[in-house]
């Protein structure tokens, strides 16, 4: 098809996408989707973390992922950006941390597609304190 | 002072940073205005929003790298980042806000200067943000000699009806649209 140009070309593409994801929640629940949130703050962007989304983003539809990405604010984990929470349809979020492509690669092929754990997880219930011992 | 910069190498890693403050700051719009004039050797790019704004204390101190309003780190380098690189080419950098009514970014660039940073993929950050805060208004106005073009993640959304904005199929199609009308206006670095 030609290039997308106008919104009346995002019309056709919509209703060619309800018949694809009708098919997809026929075989699903609505609520089995997984959920991918990249952090994006000024640490986040400086060390690749829109690579990362974008990453995900194709990816995710290439290997026909029934999957939402989106992309938040700080999650105060500047040490090890880009970072990722992947929450599995029914599972809690699990965070992520220095994901390059290539990490995310093997999230995908490992953690989203089989549910195995990879190396690099942030604990959620990590605590950062200052040199007084409080809280951040 | 000088902030070293070898990583938010194109100026649409600065606009989705701004635009992520705009988020933050509560905004219901966020506005961004890009225009190239080649004839004047200017480049402008603004971010305008409706958020809670900036008290005049916080205002004064906002471009200082040291200075920020989050609790879990002590520096909001953002700003300054951007204010730096409009003025290394011999541009101008502006921030006006008002509390309770919004802040707007204007960052003015000479377009030919060998220090101005390439535009990048303005499409790419435009979609992602969009597409994140489906619950904010995103508006997008680029012009050049070629034309005009205005996006509105409203109307988008309205098209789109209930299917989700952050499936990778719409966040790809939307990024073909902006793209696509990027290209036919000669936007390119």
């Amino acid at each position: 098809m030609a290039k997308i140009k106008t919104l009346d070309d995002l019309r056709k593409l919509r209703d060619s996408l309800r018949t694809d994801m009708n098919i997809r929640e026929n075989s699903e629940h609505p609520d089995r989707v997984v959920q991918v949130r990249v952090a994006m703050s000024t640490c986040g962007i400086t060390s690749g973390a829109k690579e990362t989304m974008d990453f995900f983003v194709s990816e995710l539809k290439k290997r026909q992922i029934n999957a939402v990405v989106t992309q938040t604010g700080c999650m105060s984990y500047c040490y090890a950006e880009p970072t990722v929470e992947i929450t599995l349809p029914g599972q809690h979020p699990v965070v992520f941390g220095n994901v390059d492509n290539k990490k995310a690669d093997e999230l995908i092929e490992s953690y989203i597609k089989k549910g195995e754990l990879v190396d690099g997880i942030i604990p959620i219930n990590h605590i950062e304190v200052d040199q007084n011992n409080r809280r951040i | 002072m000088r902030l070293k910069n070898d990583k938010m190498k194109e100026l649409s890693l600065h606009i989705l940073d701004i635009m992520e403050n705009s988020v933050s700051g509560g905004a219901s719009r966020i506005e961004v205005n890009i225009t190239i004039n080649e004839a004047d050797d200017l480049l402008a790019i603004q971010v305008i929003d409706n958020g809670r704004g900036m008290d005049s204390e916080t205002l004064a101190n906002v471009t200082d790298p040291f200075f920020t309003t989050r609790t879990t780190r002590k520096i909001g380098m953002g700003i300054s980042l951007f204010k730096q690189q409009a003025e290394q080419t011999g541009g101008e950098f502006t921030i006006k806000s008002e509390l309770g009514k919004g802040t707007e970014v204007k960052a003015l660039f000479r377009l030919n200067n060998i220090d101005r940073q390439p535009i990048g993929d303005i499409a790419g950050v435009i979609v992602n943000i969009a597409t994140s805060n489906s619950d904010i208004d995103f508006v997008v106005n680029l012009g050049t000699a070629e034309g005009n073009f205005h996006f509105s993640s409203h109307d988008a959304r309205e098209i789109l009806d209930e299917l989700p904005m952050n499936s990778p199929e719409v966040i790809l199609w939307l990024k073909e649209l902006i793209q696509t009308n990027m290209t036919d206006l000669k936007i390119v670095n």
